[in-house]
């Protein structure tokens, strides 16, 4: 006999004896993957890891947490929806969900995936250096209205991304021409924020979150937030409804999703699991910690909101040119 | 004084001791495997933290980023393998000296410098970190764009044997940079209507097939010969070094300044601290023919050089939060958990916790020198291993690595064609080092071009119209205007 | 392989003017001029351009054949040798996900193993050993999502 045969012969072997079917165990009773569409050191990786070892509690199976990065999220957004839909491969969808589709990147929308729960919420707020002459927001806006197209530039993503949309929203509520104040282009709210330290742009309109180290530092101020109510994390910050009367809102936001067709007991199952995350000390100690908000909404709830949040994104989009 | 006191006390207790230790090797496992980098050990790192004290749980984030650093020397080195971009720039250079036989005084000077350059940058955030950080916050897309050029023009003292050829090399990679979605622009280019390119091509997985693939095709192709030199033993690796120390003191401070002034910036890192380290090596080497044939000084620089970088990158990160690249990013967010909040605010309230982590950056970078001592002895028996039983296993190492970049097929895909493309390219004496330094540059290039153009309606003058770029920009003239010169005179002396 | 100045040229010059004509179809920056276009153009332009100098050269040079193979590749197996090994890298493309990473990577070590002439009990042993190690290093240690195929999970 050859050495090959043999190898032949105990993996043919091997695989009997190991593949001994498993469906009448209970769900789960393997590990899970949990995607992640932006890589490692932004705020969707840190949320998905710290529910990621919540979800190894509450369902006995350790759970890997993969990047799948680039492409603005639509890579990390496709790998989740082309999953098998057993409950084993699930991701954290983000807002792009409800913009990418609207751009002409994909053609991927919230309909693709199986929506188990939304996690958190953080809204835009209106970042610019604590020395502007600027006080409040509404005499912001004012100086936006009556200076030339130019004067105020704004970064803090990328072209389209959220941050560029609320600061456009904003302005078209307003009734203020969107392109008067051009979008610079960044990799994230970070080089968006050195930027405007460096007097390379005049907003930064990302969470409060993202800016919290500078506001702390005493060196940028916020004016606004497109939130429904105050944050936790600067009180003393108004919302755009306080300040300015407007009813615009905007923010990022986290949740758990599976692809389309997860079954109805697997998603129950996750479902519960993600709200005893959510409830837990942990997840909150750890979410108030870093200043991110947090928001829930169970299954079909979610899905609502994703629903909503898109036709509001495409409706913004639209208006303010950033459609295809 | 108190302070310091207090942090000696809050460092040096057997939980944080063994939990640096213990990510000390975690971070030299993963450092060392291709594919993954040292962003990715800090980042699987965070889920214990959560369950860590604040002073261990930053200790162990520091330390194993610095390892992994160090760690991706080895593969480098030995195999050929960059184990993590920041290790690409000497890549070749390191390998031509284990071809020679001294794989040992490469691996030597690595773990030295490396722990040199990384007490430098921890030296620098000690003592200028205010400062420092209100210099770099100066810097807009201008200066960026002309940081990137002056990155750029390294790639002219890389070396080739045609200049036509490694300019070659440096379209080819800018071209393979500007592949996917990830452009000022937010335009998908050359994706044909693919998902996976829209994410454009992956740096790591480009990495392991430009370098490691092809020499696997190589080697395969040879049949797998023996190694052409038997390895020398260096006999007291800390004698050694002190020679080394006092041959390259030039180049090591060289190299630890570049490094540091690189990290503090945010958007640069170790990679590109080494490229630029290297190249600076080369221009103002004694003996430039050398390079590329297995010749210490210029892996003493860039060695110097990515481990500095790493340590300063820390000062934006710890006076105004504002990451100064991917792993202060994760950190960052684990301070803030931990209650650590970065600022100024840090170093006058919590001044005890501050000088903690300072200790332990100390700590981590000594504690370099007596783990990548035994590295080096273990990495020997490698070096002992037939090729014809090493080739094939670097080979599954190489696709398990280039899966791991993004834990998809696509990185495979990658890794094929620049392991084809890498030995092409070989094969027809254009060098591999321009290509790598395109993929690195060309989108910082291209983003604070036209970031800048947006900004200033498509005015050329505004390049030049802030203080720093216009320095930046005289600077850059001047290296060209002497490289201009130079080849002119050799020209006039051969023609004569 | 090995390509003459004039073949490289040419090739270049082809890759340069595709490069080009494709980033022209790009589009604008609503009222930018610069946008997503202008570095692919520079590109195919310094590709033409670098195309040209080596046209003159190769054509200055003459009497090279266009396509010459090196050294290597006259010996004999040099380029099957290649060949296995591309094949055994789309292999594992193909089949990992079904079979799974341990099946898989045991076959291709023991494909280029014997192709490197090492004994038959050096390759069993090589092929598994390192096989294990590697699924236990990346997928436990390291946690990254090897596929299983039809392979139970390993008692690690």
């Amino acid at each position: 006999m050859t050495g090959r045969t043999i190898l032949i012969l105990s993996a043919a072997l091997a695989a009997s004896v190991w593949s001994i079917p498993h469906a009448a165990a209970q769900y789960p009773d393997r590990p899970l993957t949990l995607i992640v569409p932006w890589g490692a050191g932004g705020g969707t990786d840190a949320t998905a890891r710290i529910i990621g070892s919540g979800l190894e509690r509450e369902l006995g199976q350790s759970i890997s947490v993969v990047n799948r990065t680039g492409g603005s999220g639509v890579v990390g957004h496709s790998a989740i929806a082309e999953a098998d839909p057993d409950g084993y491969t699930i991701g954290i969808a983000t807002v792009e969900i409800g913009m990418m589709h609207w751009q002409g990147l994909t053609e991927l929308t919230h309909q693709d995936y199986t929506p188990l729960a939304l996690m958190n919420e953080d809204a835009a707020g209106v970042q610019v250096l604590a020395n502007s002459e600027y006080e409040t927001l509404e005499s912001l806006l004012e100086a936006i209205d009556s200076s030339p197209a130019g004067t105020f530039r704004a970064s803090g993503t990328g072209q389209g991304g959220i941050w560029h949309l609320a600061i456009a929203g904003l302005l078209n509520d307003r009734g203020i021409d969107p392109t008067k104040v051009p979008w610079v282009p960044s990799e994230g709210a970070a080089p968006g924020l050195q930027d405007l330290m460096a007097g390379g742009v005049s907003i930064v309109p990302c969470s409060l979150v993202e800016a919290r180290g500078l506001i702390e530092a005493g060196r940028v101020k916020s004016l606004g937030l497109m939130g429904p109510e105050r944050a936790e994390l600067f009180p003393d910050v108004p919302t755009v409804s306080e300040a300015v009367g407007s009813d615009w809102q905007i923010g990022a936001w986290r949740g758990i999703v599976g692809p389309e067709g997860l079954p109805d007991d697997v998603a129950e199952r996750l479902i519960v699991a993600l709200e005893a995350v959510y409830n837990s000390d942990d997840y909150k100690n750890f979410m108030a910690a870093q200043g991110y908000g947090v928001r829930w909404a169970r299954g079909e709830e979610f899905g609502t909101f994703m629903e909503q949040a898109d036709a509001s994104l495409g409706q913004t989009m639209e208006a303010v040119g950033l459609a295809r | 004084m108190d302070a310091i006191i207090q942090a000696f006390e809050l460092v040096f207790t057997w939980p944080v001791m063994t939990t640096i230790l213990g990510a000390a090797l975690f971070g030299l496992l993963v450092g060392a495997v291709p594919g993954l980098t040292a962003t990715m050990a800090t980042a699987l790192l965070v889920p214990l933290t959560f369950f860590m004290d604040p002073i261990p749980a930053v200790g162990a984030m520091v330390t194993c980023a610095a390892m992994a650093i160090f760690a991706g020397d080895i593969p480098g080195a030995l195999l050929r393998i960059p184990g993590t971009p920041a290790s690409a720039a000497y890549t070749h250079e390191a390998y031509a000296m284990t071809r020679k036989g001294e794989a040992e005084t490469a691996l030597g000077a690595c773990v030295l410098f490396s722990a040199i350059g990384g007490l430098f940058g921890t030296a620098v955030l000690i003592f200028a970190a205010p400062t420092l950080a209100e210099f770099a916050l100066n810097f807009s897309s201008q200066e960026y764009f002309w940081m990137a050029m002056l990155g750029l023009t390294c790639s002219a003292f890389i070396g080739s044997p045609s200049p036509i050829k490694g300019l070659v090399s440096l379209l080819i990679g800018l071209l393979v940079a500007t592949v996917g979605l990830n452009n000022a622009a937010g335009v998908p280019r050359f994706t044909f209507g693919s998902t996976d390119l829209m994410a454009g091509i992956d740096f790591i997985p480009a990495m392991i097939g430009l370098f490691a693939v092809s020499e696997v095709f190589r080697t395969v192709a040879a049949g797998a010969p023996a190694w052409d030199n038997v390895q020398v033993k260096v006999g007291n690796i800390f004698r050694n070094w002190g020679g080394m120390v006092v041959t390259y003191w030039r180049q090591q401070l060289r190299g630890n300044v570049t490094g540091t002034a690189i990290g503090i910036l945010p958007g640069a890192g170790a990679d590109v601290a080494a490229y630029v380290s290297y190249a600076v090596s080369r221009r103002f080497s004694k003996t430039p023919e050398k390079y590329g044939t297995g010749h210490l000084e210029g892996v003493v620089e860039a060695t110097s050089s990515n481990n500095a970088s790493l340590s300063s990158a820390w000062v934006p990160a710890l006076v105004f939060g504002i990451p100064g690249d991917t792993i202060t990013a994760i950190v960052i967010g684990v301070l803030y958990v931990k209650g650590l909040n970065p600022g100024p605010t840090l170093f006058i309230f919590n001044p005890q916790l501050i000088y903690a982590v300072f200790l332990i950056f100390l700590l981590a970078n000594l504690l370099m020198i007596p783990l990548g001592w035994l590295v080096i002895k273990l990495a020997r028996g490698l070096l002992r291993t037939p090729r014809s039983i090493l080739m094939p296993i670097i080979l599954i190492f190489c696709i398990v690595g280039a899966f791991a970049s993004n834990n998809a097929v696509y990185g495979i895909i990658i890794m094929l064609v620049f392991g084809i493309l890498g030995f092409f390219m070989e094969e027809n004496e254009i060098p591999i080092a321009p290509c790598i330094l395109g993929i690195v540059i060309g989108p910082i290039l291209e983003h604070n071009f036209i970031t800048t153009m947006i900004k200033s309606d498509g005015s050329f003058i505004t390049f030049v119209d802030r203080p720093i770029a216009a320095v930046l920009a005289v600077g850059l003239f001047l290296i060209w205007a002497s490289v201009l010169y130079r080849a002119f005179q050799s020209r006039g002396a051969a023609a004569s | 392989m090995r390509f003459s100045d004039t073949m490289l040229g040419a090739m270049l010059l082809i890759l340069g003017i595709a490069v080009t004509a494709y980033a022209r179809t790009l589009p604008a920056v609503p009222g930018q001029q610069y946008g997503a276009a202008a570095f692919p153009t520079l590109i195919g332009v310094g590709f033409v351009c670098c195309a040209l100098i080596l046209l003159v050269q190769g054509l200055k040079a003459r009497s090279v054949p266009l396509v010459s193979f090196t050294e290597w590749t006259r010996q004999p197996g040099a380029l099957v040798a290649v060949g296995v090994t591309i094949l055994c890298i789309v292999a594992y493309m193909l089949l990992a996900r079904r079979v799974g990473f341990i099946p898989v990577s045991v076959a291709i070590l023991v494909v280029l193993f014997r192709l490197l002439s090492v004994s038959w009990g050096k390759t069993i042993f090589f092929a598994v050993a390192a096989t294990l190690v590697t699924d236990y290093v990346f997928r436990s240690l390291l946690l990254v999502p090897l596929p299983f195929g039809m392979m139970p999970r390993m008692p690690w």
